[in-house]
């Protein structure tokens, strides 16, 4: 037990490790209320925090440098896009990858925007040409190519996003040289002001001296040359909507959930009192940043949140949620509970596996809970939160079992089958984000609470049951004696039948009520089905007597197998009205998967042929 | 006396296909059926995949005849009934087991009645406009009107056939040259088709041309047509000569002969409505700062004889009445207005699967209840 603690401290203080290393920053201004400021991405209102995570993340490829997080990141491209112009924070390191973008493949793998600038630009035709192909027909090295294009683009975005507020580097003709006194404070915003009166000045040299500028006077050239640069400004920034940091319509009748970006503000015309003064509070916060100035920007910082904080609806909780929940990462600390409480109930330590498995299972239902507060919505909604929701299933039922049935040797299948099931779970992510919106079809509390979280459960105790077969044979293969709780399985099994069917026809219902008909042969439903059937078969072959005792086990040792198609196969068509819970590259795991179960299976299978044959050989 | 062999027949009979290794065999060859019908979804499209394969009696893999869906499901049904009716155990011990054999056959015989019954279409409506039409989402007619009567729907996968018999009785001979399921268009001057030789074009054939193409998977993209032509027994050379007909074509053939007006479209099959429905206004609501939908919304008018009344369709609440279903499937926006489309479902059997799921989640709750008191008992 003493080394079972100790591994324990060590995953706990893993987790710590790598959870402290994210509040780290090289930085010295602190960015605890900055990363509080509301933003909407994605569909939803969340943290810079969080922004900033999504974003870098991507960018980096989940391979920030060690010195650099993604808060202080977001700040250096907002504030000063000039520095981070050449912050190395593109992680490429295939060299196949390098070979296509033109980079020198010796070179070491994290690259700036100034880096890729060139490389960019010679491949835009050929990123362009790829757009156009269906993303399920690109390769790996495609989608990656792309994604640095895109990666790109997004972070120059948010480097644009505050142009009209940062100082320009603009000469100012003598004609507004009264307005403005200090050219090295000018920025868009303030030179706006002066924009119709620009144009119409530039309107009436034209009309007299043609376009030609060699026509034109010293003075007027530097007119021309005004207009130039906050057309330049103006059109960059008139795509720029990444950053929707306040609401449309703010302070005005009508104002609702969707948000703008500065940009979208300034040049839409929506502009209020409160966005004007949230704007200038932005600014002065920019200052203190490029001034490197900790007093002023802590206050400046403060005044911003302030004012959102007032002016606006969110929730602060749901922010600071979000940001524990990255933080502390619940499921790491499960998964090291449900692998202790496993290896406690294989050192027949049944006591000890019950206490680890609670305690995983405590970890396992905050991050869910989290989820589910965070998003405002049931916890299965994605593909990914299917996986997050099986695996408790299976925890929380092998430790039902164990208690209810003083059977504790359910608790070594049931906690690995959690804990391999939340260590794949990141697998299957799109992008690394994992708190997503969902499509309007599955916007419906009412049948995410019932139809697909009894489908997943049903999934779960498949899975826990298909464990329980395994665990059983491996008994059967290699011990003498050994006791095989068949009954557990059999009962697993008809529970498993009970909620999958029930949760197939469920689904069948919403069909009916969202599409008009139970029954399509979509993938989705086909899969549910292959499962139900599946499990009949298994229970019908044992009544009557088709199927052997071991042959049965085998049956639903095979569970796993039905069930990774059925749940992540029939995503990898890419047909069906289920269109949510498509996904790509999971083909070679899936097959791997599947082609590692019948071996497994086939090899106990002889194994135990062969031993009861040598018994029966012996006694007789 | 009644003779006893019939009887004894009919008992061996009975007992042969109510034995459980049917079951044990069709489950297998239902599930494997699955697993091909799903996977071949992806290279045929939904609708061609789940036509082979499940709504068949047969299917043929190469030269080789293999039983489809119906015959499947028909054998598990037969088995399963005849099972329940003559050798279940009346027991309180069996009663979970009893109860969801008989779900699932409410459950198959609700799926028979669906698929006997059910016809799905949809429906456009622009804001602001009414109308009855229900448009078929494979299925498409050339349609005949004299005089802006209907006088004859022939539906695509038989026009040939039919025009060909001539059965049809018309002032004109309609022959057809070529009818390709999914046609490109091209210039007329610049596609040379022998069968064009010394004909004159009419109509849209002026401009254009059909020659196939390949067809694409989701049967709904393919654009059908045929060109062929018209010959009036008064040697009209206004009329007389060579036609194309293909979906969507955007103006219909039309001609006078014999006193009469005629008039023929060649689209979607079109059925009506016994009552319209109007839309006064479609919404998209979106996730905030995206693109993309979080619900999409009709507001609609019924219009049924004199009464009308208003009702609301969105995702997972659609509308439903006298007997259809009308759901919001897609929607189109432009600068005259948006355009909803709703899928329209009519289908006798769909409270079967309402019904069939109580009995079995009651029958396997008792069965699981049951095992498990067993299992107290024993321990």
């Amino acid at each position: 037990m003493r080394y079972i603690l100790i591994t324990l401290l060590f995953f706990l203080c893993s987790g710590t490790l790598a959870a402290s290393e994210k509040i780290t920053s090289s930085d010295t201004l602190n960015y605890s209320i900055f990363s509080n400021i509301p933003v909407v991405h994605e569909g939803r209102l969340k943290s810079l925090e969080s922004f900033a995570r999504s974003k870098f993340n991507t960018i980096s490829a989940h391979q920030l440098p060690g010195d650099k997080t993604p808060i202080a990141l977001l700040a250096l491209a907002l504030f000063d896009p000039g520095k981070m112009h050449d912050a190395k924070i593109f992680y490429i390191k295939k060299p196949s990858l390098k070979r296509q973008l033109g980079l020198d493949e010796t070179a070491a793998d994290y690259f700036s925007l100034a880096d890729l600038n060139a490389p960019l630009k010679a491949t835009e035709k050929q990123a362009l040409a790829l757009l156009k192909t269906p993303p399920a027909q690109l390769t790996a090295d495609q989608k990656e190519f792309l994604k640095i294009h895109d990666s790109a683009i997004a972070l120059m975005q948010i480097m644009r996003s505050f142009s009209m507020i940062l100082p320009l580097n603009i000469e100012i003709p003598k004609t507004y040289a009264a307005q403005f006194p200090d050219p090295s404070e000018v920025n868009f915003k303030m030179l706006y002001a002066v924009d119709a009166d620009l144009r119409a000045r530039m309107k009436s040299i034209v009309s007299k001296k043609g376009e030609n500028p060699k026509a034109f006077s010293d003075e007027e050239k530097k007119l021309a040359m005004m207009g130039f640069q906050m057309d330049v400004i103006r059109s960059a920034g008139a795509q720029n909507s990444v950053f929707k940091i306040m609401p449309a319509l703010w302070g005005k009748a009508g104002a609702d959930k969707n948000w703008i970006s500065p940009w979208e503000t300034m040049l839409s015309g929506q502009g209020s009192p409160q966005m004007s003064e949230y704007l200038d509070l932005w600014q002065k916060a920019a200052l203190a940043y490029r001034e490197g100035n900790s007093a002023a920007w802590n206050e400046e910082v403060k005044a911003l949140y302030a004012h959102i904080e007032n002016n606006a609806d969110f929730s602060p909780f749901r922010f600071v949620l979000e940001d524990y929940y990255h933080l502390i990462n619940p499921y790491s600390f499960a998964i090291a509970f449900y692998l202790l409480a496993g290896m406690a109930a294989l050192a027949l330590k049944p006591r000890w596996a019950g206490i680890l498995t609670l305690a995983g299972i405590a970890f396992h239902l905050c991050g869910i809970a989290a989820r589910i507060i965070i998003l405002d919505r049931p916890p299965v909604g994605t593909l990914y939160e299917s996986v997050l929701f099986v695996a408790l299933i299976c925890a929380a039922a092998g430790l039902w079992f164990a208690h209810r049935r003083a059977m504790p040797s359910v608790l070594f299948p049931a906690n690995i089958g959690a804990a391999a099931l939340l260590f794949l779970a990141p697998a299957i992510l799109p992008q690394g984000e994992s708190l997503e919106i969902l499509s309007a079809v599955l916007n419906t509390n009412f049948w995410l609470g019932t139809h697909v979280i009894i489908i997943t459960a049903g999934y779960g105790f498949c899975i826990l049951c298909a464990l329980m077969a395994h665990f059983a044979l491996m008994r059967m293969a290699f011990f003498k004696g050994a006791d095989i709780p068949q009954h557990l399985i059999h009962a697993l099994s008809i529970i498993a039948l009970l909620l999958t069917t029930v949760g197939t026809v469920l689904g069948g219902i919403w069909a009916d009520q969202s599409w008009g008909r139970f029954w399509g042969w979509d993938p989705k439903e086909n899969g549910a089905l292959l499962i139900v059937l599946w499990l009949v078969w298994a229970q019908h072959g044992r009544l009557s007597k088709h199927l052997s005792p071991l042959l049965y086990l085998i049956a639903l040792g095979a569970l796993n197998i039905v069930v990774a198609l059925a749940w992540f196969g029939v995503n990898l068509l890419n047909v069906g009205l289920h269109s949510y819970g498509f996904t790509s590259g999971l083909a070679t795991g899936l097959g791997l998967f599947c082609a590692l179960e019948i071996l497994v299976l086939g090899s106990l299978w002889f194994l135990i042929v062969k031993k009861n044959r040598a018994s029966s050989a012996h006694a007789a | 006396m009644l003779d006893k062999s019939p009887v004894v027949a009919v008992n061996a009979a009975i007992r042969f296909l109510s034995q459980p290794a049917i079951p044990f065999i069709i489950l297998p060859a239902l599930m494997l059926l699955l697993v091909v019908g799903t996977i071949a979804q992806a290279e045929m499209g939904l609708y061609a995949a789940q036509e082979k394969f499940f709504a068949s009696f047969i299917f043929w893999a190469g030269p080789i005849p293999l039983p489809g869906g119906y015959t499947l499901m028909g054998i598990f049904t037969l088995n399963l009934l005849l099972k329940f009716l003559f050798f279940s155990t009346w027991s309180w011990t069996k009663s979970g087991i009893i109860l969801t054999h008989l779900g699932t056959l409410v459950l198959l015989f609700g799926g028979l009645a669906t698929s006997l019954s059910a016809r799905e279409g949809f429906m456009v409506i622009n804001e602001g406009a009414q109308t009855p039409f229900v448009y078929d989402y494979h299925r498409r007619d050339l349609m005949i009107y004299e005089n802006d009567r209907l006088l004859y729907a022939i539906p695509a996968d038989i026009i040939e056939a039919e025009l060909a018999g001539q059965s049809l009785t018309l002032p004109f001979q309609i022959k057809i040259h070529e009818f390709c399921r999914n046609c490109a268009i091209s210039k007329r001057d610049e596609t040379d088709q022998a069968f064009a030789q010394g004909q004159t074009p009419q109509s849209l054939a002026q401009f254009m041309a059909l020659s196939p193409k390949a067809e694409d998977k989701d049967n709904e993209v393919n654009m059908p047509g045929f060109s062929f032509s018209i010959e009036t027994s008064q040697n009209d050379t206004d009329i007389n000569g060579l036609y194309i007909a293909f979906d969507g074509m955007p103006k219909p053939i039309e001609f006078e002969t014999g006193g009469k007006n005629y008039k023929m479209i060649f689209g979607k099959q079109q059925r009506s409505l016994p009552f319209q429905l109007k839309l006064i206004d479609f919404r998209k609501k979106n996730y905030p700062g995206l693109d993309q939908a979080k619900a999409f919304e009709s507001d609609v008018i019924v219009l049924d004889e004199s009464s009308e009344w208003k009702a609301h369709i969105e995702m997972n609440a659609p509308l439903r009445y006298k007997g259809y279903t009308f759901y919001q499937s897609d929607f189109e926006e432009g600068a005259g207005g948006d355009i909803t489309i709703l899928t329209v479902v009519k289908n006798q059997g769909r409270f079967f699967p309402y019904i069939g799921t109580g009995i079995i989640a009651l029958g396997l709750l008792i069965h699981a209840y049951l095992m498990l008191k067993k299992r107290d008992k024993i321990a």
